[in-house]
């Protein structure tokens, strides 16, 4: 991963080295202009506790071979999270290489919402929390963020994913943004709300039932715990491969 | 509003000039061909005072936009993956008219990701290029740079992924070079293959493994000014008025009319036809992988369910394509697949379809076209050369069946490197023209397979026959290109399942279908004394194929089609939803769902009346441009085997008999052919409807003044070409 080793050093470059340019910063780390319109504040009212790193107690699964690449699950995450259309804002990402053979042509990737959160031990300032009166989800306090990107060096998966961007809702600073099961999520379109007890927007989205929430903690090594089998037999009968 | 980005791109390949031009202007047109054709019209005819007489496809001033919609990449249902492509086309004869096609993927999506509605070519640059779309930066490349020319569609591809990437991997996140911020997802890249290169005018664009915009020759058309490619990556964000309504949206409509993946079963894959909207799969479309239609290795083409998974546009409820274990024939359906069905196993079959993509051809005309040259060279008619053959072919037919001979008849036409290859070269109308074989032009059959289909401006017919599914053939006729527009056609499907599999039955009753449909056909029936009236509209059978009612019917198809399927992008297979067996009285969500769709997404309200109203502002459009390409109502004729021949195969569709109990049933229409004369008084019935000179076809003043566009009656009056009232 070229890209992302150098990514990854230029960054922890762009963190120290103050002097940097905005426009260098902005293409360093990672960073985009956010250009949607009418998006209000991020609501910051979240009773978020101290830092602590009690598990998680909710957890988005995937299925990548059962997702056809639509990216559904990205749009509607920059919808409700950001109040426009953005791939490159979506908390979950997918990833489609139509050369590719079956099953690796498509690779869908989410926040595992970690028992040992990295990017929550990385943030030099409180940004990142695990909320304990909300399931302790790993999530971000905006206002406490100063976007320096150190979340994104923290996480060890690629893609990484935590995103850092320029927020209109905070006068284009720069501010972390991770999933937080749709906890916070200014645009959520469900009256419950996201978070541990509500919906998530991806896996309501996700129209072949390819994301799953789950209260059980996966394994946490390897991979095998959050990416699962989602088919059933009616997947069967669709056509289409039921294996592991 | 919500849904647009701002911007269009507009690039000259002669000057190397890119300016911008403002979306606002250009919003009531819709989208997609909507704006496309506005666009065409407002550079080529007002701007530049061209005679559109004297230009043809392959004519550098001839602009090829590529349009998105304001629904582009919202996830409103099968509406976000789309884009057109339109200009001056090649593949029709005798004259290649302005003509569209669409392909799916994400190419669209990427382009309003990158900061644009869409994007205007014209020119023709001095040497093979590509253009390489960055969000703010356009650069125009020279393929030398990476060796682009010569390549086939898929390494033309992986070639520019590499170098925008620089990774050919995918796993994490990437920033451009030019590029405002960064992106896990792989450039979107629209190209030509060889076929392309040499001008074939039976030349696509494809993009990513399977999506095509196959129709006009668009291929060729790039090839004429040296455009290999347009790859786009963008890493920007699209205003939306109601973000949390465009979710709310899309699931209330899944959850009420939508397909249920978790509860499917066998019996529910061969039903909805009559939806076509929501057919999801329907084991069919969403399992098919390049079949073997000689029925000798089932239905999935001998792909077993281990060896494929899903896959779709963007925004999808449910793709209709697959990627394989073998990685060949990767999203590839449909017409897609229609390529060598007589290879002698699947797997060579697979190998083909992939061969034919590389290439760039558009794969419905070898449907049809290579059994025909196979029965040209059964008979002797072609034969190697010196053989005394009255068609001389290097081709080797006794390989035919193999892998060598499908590569071998490709790689003659996409280099033209022989007479017979240069001959189909110029698409299959030229090629039988040219060999003096204008007879062969006709209805194929088992006994009989050296015919080909061309029943409407040289192109092939598309199973849809004239001669019985009336709004698809009369439509096409009426129109520049095959129309591939399949509302209706559901109708037929449903009783060809329900006839063919046992305890199905059908989706709807005869009177159902068309009440039903009859019912969202306003504004077309509005004005009908009764609803029993307008149902006429829906009534096939013989006695009222040419009559004012059947005018109606395809006036509404070709105002309908052109708002929400070429302007909103709303998929042909999904849209409209008329007749939905999830809802117990079987109404469908549109257009009642089209309009709360467009709002959530623009904050604006606009109406299927409205909406229609576009859609007949952009048909009067194109239709202007015809008439200044030289089209006149005397050209608008069907190959003479329609006029005389009788349609060879059972056709149900409804029809109406006021002396029986059961007045509308589903009868089988198949066998009869059209009345020249009768067809001509139709042309009348339809050019009256539409407020043409019924005379010349041609538009009048009185309205195009009612439509707002008194500016083309100025344009037509100028050349001449003014409809009178």
């Amino acid at each position: 991963m070229k890209i992302k080793e150098n990514t990854n050093e230029k960054s922890m470059n762009a963190v120290e080295n103050r002097e940097l340019s905005r426009r260098g910063f902005l293409k360093i780390v990672g960073v985009f202009a956010l250009s949607a319109t009418g998006a209000g504040l991020i609501s910051c009212d979240t009773d978020v506790t101290e830092p602590s790193l009690n598990a998680s107690m909710g957890y988005i699964l995937v299925d990548s071979r059962k997702c056809q690449g639509c990216l559904t699950c990205m749009v509607s995450c920059s919808l409700v999270n950001e109040g426009c259309v953005s791939l490159s804002l979506s908390r979950i990402q997918v990833a489609i290489n139509s050369f590719a053979t079956y099953p690796d042509d498509v690779r869908s990737t989410q926040c595992r919402q970690c028992e040992d959160p990295k990017c929550v031990s990385a943030c030099p300032n409180g940004a990142l929390v695990v909320d304990s009166e909300h399931g302790n989800i790993r999530l971000v306090k905006p206002n406490l963020c100063i976007g320096c990107g150190r979340c994104i060096m923290a996480c060890p998966f690629e893609p990484k994913r935590p995103i850092v961007a320029p927020d209109e809702r905070y006068g284009g600073l720069l501010k972390s943004r991770k999933c937080d099961l749709c906890l916070n999520a200014p645009h959520h379109f469900a009256p419950e709300g996201g978070g541990i007890e509500g919906v998530r927007a991806c896996e309501a989205a996700c129209p072949l039932g390819a994301i799953k929430f789950t209260t059980a903690m996966p394994v946490q090594e390897g991979n095998e715990g959050y990416e699962v089998n989602l088919r059933g037999t009616s997947w069967s009968l669709l056509g289409f491969d039921t294996n592991l | 509003m919500g849904g647009y980005v701002g911007k269009i791109a507009r690039i000259n390949l002669t000057t190397k000039a890119i300016t911008y031009i403002d979306t606002s202007g250009y919003e009531a047109w819709g989208g997609g061909h909507g704006i496309g054709s506005k666009l065409f019209y407002d550079i080529n005819v007002k701007e530049k005072g061209l005679n559109l007489e004297e230009i043809d496809g392959f004519h550098p001033e001839n602009i090829v936009s590529i349009m998105t919609s304001p629904l582009t990449a919202t996830g409103i249902p099968s509406a976000t993956g789309r884009i057109e492509v339109q200009g001056i086309g090649v593949h029709q004869a005798p004259i290649g008219w302005y003509t569209k096609s669409i392909v799916g993927g994400r190419i669209g999506p990427m382009l309003k990701f990158a900061g644009y509605d869409g994007i205007a070519i014209e020119g023709a640059a001095s040497e093979p290029v590509w253009i390489d779309i960055r969000d703010d930066m356009i650069i125009i490349r020279p393929c030398s740079e990476l060796g682009l020319w010569g390549l086939g569609t898929y390494d033309t591809q992986k070639k520019i992924w590499e170098y925008v990437v620089g990774d050919e991997s995918y796993d994490g996140w990437y920033s451009p070079d030019g590029a405002n911020g960064s992106t896990t997802q792989k450039p979107a890249v629209l190209t030509m293959g060889r076929a392309g290169e040499t001008k074939c005018r039976m030349a696509c664009l494809i993009h990513d493994s399977g999506y095509a915009a196959g129709a006009g020759g668009f291929g060729a058309v790039w090839g004429s000014k040296n455009l290999k490619a347009v790859s786009v990556v963008g890493t920007g964000s699209i205003p939306i008025a109601d973000p949390a309504g465009v979710v709310r949206e899309r699931l209330a409509n899944l959850s009420e009319y939508g397909p249920k993946v978790e509860n499917f079963n066998l019996m529910e894959r061969s039903k909805n036809m009559l939806r076509h909207n929501f057919m999801i799969g329907a084991g069919e479309a969403y399992g098919r992988t390049p079949t073997n239609w000689e029925g000798d290795s089932g239905p999935l083409g001998g792909v077993r369910n281990e060896d494929k998974g899903p896959a779709s546009c963007m925004g999808c409820y449910g793709g209709c394509r697959g990627r394989y274990k073998n990685g060949k024939g990767n999203e590839v359906r449909c017409a897609g697949c229609y390529f060598y069905g007589q290879a002698d196993t699947p797997e060579i079959q697979h190998d083909a379809t992939d061969l034919i993509n590389q290439y760039g051809f558009n794969t419905f005309d070898f449907y049809q076209g290579v059994p025909y040259l196979n029965a040209l060279a059964e008979k002797g008619i072609i034969g190697p050369p010196g053989s005394g053959a009255e068609i001389e072919s290097e081709l080797d037919f006794s390989k035919f069946g193999t892998l060598q001979f499908a590569a071998d008849l490709l790689k003659t036409i996409a280099e033209r490197d022989t007479p017979f290859g240069d001959a189909l070269a110029e698409g299959f109308y030229r090629a039988i023209e040219r060999w003096g074989r204008l007879e062969d032009i006709g209805d194929a059959s088992v006994e009989d397979m050296a015919h080909m289909p061309l029943p409407y401006w040289g192109l092939p017919e598309h199973h849809y026959d004239s001669r019985c599914q009336l709004e698809y053939g009369f439509g096409t006729i009426l129109g520049d290109r095959e129309i591939c527009e399949h509302l209706f056609t559901s109708v037929y499907w449903d009783c060809y399942w329900g006839d063919l599999i046992p305890f199905r039955g059908y989706d709807a009753t005869a009177e159902q279908a068309v009440t039903l449909i009859t019912e969202k056909m306003l504004p077309h029936a509005s004005d009908y004394d009764s609803p029993e009236d307008a149902m006429q509209m829906m009534n096939y059978d013989s006695a009222n194929m040419y009559s004012e009612h059947i005018a109606r019917l395809v006036s509404w198809h070709r105002h309908y089609t052109r708002f929400f399927k070429a302007s909103m992008l709303y998929c042909d297979w999904r849209y409209p939803d008329i007749i939905n067996t999830n809802k117990k009285d079987k109404r469908g969500s549109s257009f009642t769902a089209e309009e709360r769709f467009f709002k959530v997404v623009t904050g604006k309200d606009l109406s299927y009346l409205e909406s229609m109203n576009i859609g007949r502002k952009i048909w009067n459009m194109d239709n202007a441009i015809w008439t200044l390409q030289g089209r006149h109502r005397d050209m608008v004729h069907f190959a003479d085997y329609i006029y005389k021949d009788p349609f060879p195969e059972k056709w149900k569709m409804p029809t109406y008999d006021p002396s029986k109990l059961k007045p509308w049933v589903y009868r089988d229409i198949g066998g009869r052919y059209l009345d020249r004369d009768e067809f001509e008084k139709f042309k009348t019935r339809f050019y009256a409807q539409e407020g043409w000179d019924s005379d010349s076809g041609w538009p009048t003043r009185n309205t195009l003044a009612e439509l707002e566009m008194e500016d083309v009656a100025d344009s037509l009056a100028y050349w001449g070409k003014l409809g009178t009232e």
